[in-house]
């Protein structure tokens, strides 16, 4: 039976974790598996994604039978979509799945707000103006706990000097 | 087997790391046997625009680790030496800044390098997400310089 190695995250949690399943288990054993990590807080429905994926996946295929590779990076959580509003000059508001990664979202931003070439590059999104860039391989699933919506700022990379 | 190179050694089986190496962010040089302490080289993944083959290797230097904060210089595997300056990356944002070889030719001027910390205490505040702290791992030094070549913004030229 091949096993695979997989990475999952779910809410809170700053790194995903790597997962060793086989082929033939189920996404619910893939739930079961994280959540025997202590991963995926117990009751309540959880969805599964796969990363930058839209659609969750059915709880009783299997692995093998659903795009889920090797080195494949998932997502768990408990919204179906996250409502993300982004402000820069202005505000612009799409849904996402949980699993899609701020980079993706940045550049749905960029092209939202038309930026480009120099004035795309030096752009970083944050979740307070004047907090921390946001890691672009972070899921935004990551980003929040409770509700299904989360708000972004598009704001200027800081540079490295002084 | 020092403490700093035993913490290293179990750092690099870190589900953070293994996940860079997964989506092909970075990797360890040859093979954790193959590690000459305290200079592990790791190769980082790239924009081309910044560095036209895709990566760059880092020879770290982890004495004391992670209490001390790493430093690393841009590395030739091939002739084992010092990167010539003329290759180190190149770019806009933060890249030439990091890769400054006319402030010092032998560290990245980082938030989270041990040489460039020194006098530069404001950072601490201003990057403090980046500003080295004991409880950091390695990795984090990788995602720096990661995100510093790789914007998130950035499209290739051409693409």
């Amino acid at each position: 039976m091949k096993t695979i190695e997989i990475f999952v995250t779910t809410v809170g949690a700053a790194a995903p974790k790597r997962l060793q399943l086989e082929l033939e288990a189920t996404v619910a054993d893939l739930l079961k598996a994280a959540h025997a990590n202590g991963e995926i807080e117990p009751g309540g429905e959880m969805l599964v994604f796969l990363e930058d994926e839209d659609e969750p996946l059915h709880h009783s295929r299997k692995l093998g039978d659903c795009a889920v590779q090797e080195r494949a990076f998932l997502h768990c959580h408990k919204c179906r979509h996250i409502s993300v509003t982004v402000n820069y000059n202005g505000t612009k508001e799409k849904k996402f799945a949980p699993s899609v990664t701020v980079a993706r979202v940045l550049k749905w931003a960029l092209k939202e707000f038309g930026l480009s070439g120099q004035d795309a590059e030096d752009k970083v999104l944050r979740t307070d103006a004047k907090g921390q860039p946001l890691e672009p391989g972070t899921h935004i699933g990551t980003l929040v706990a409770r509700s299904c919506s989360l708000a972004l700022y598009l704001t200027p990379l800081v540079l490295v000097e002084g | 087997m020092g403490p700093d190179e035993t913490l290293f050694r179990d750092h690099l089986e870190s589900d953070a790391f293994l996940a860079g190496t997964a989506r092909g962010k970075w990797r360890l040089h040859e093979g954790p046997e193959d590690i000459v302490w305290p200079n592990p080289i790791f190769w980082i993944q790239s924009a081309k625009e910044f560095s036209p083959s895709g990566g760059v290797f880092l020879r770290f230097d982890l004495q004391n680790y992670p209490q001390q904060a790493p430093t690393s210089c841009p590395w030739n595997v091939q002739s084992n030496t010092r990167l010539d300056y003329k290759e180190w990356p190149k770019g806009g944002g933060n890249v030439s800044r990091v890769f400054n070889s006319g402030w010092n030719g032998s560290a990245l001027y980082a938030p989270c390098d041990r040489i460039a910390m020194v006098r530069h205490e404001t950072w601490a505040t201003i990057h403090s997400a980046w500003w080295w702290k004991s409880s950091f791992t390695f990795v984090r030094y990788l995602e720096f310089v990661h995100n510093c070549l790789n914007p998130a913004g950035h499209e290739e030229k051409g693409t």
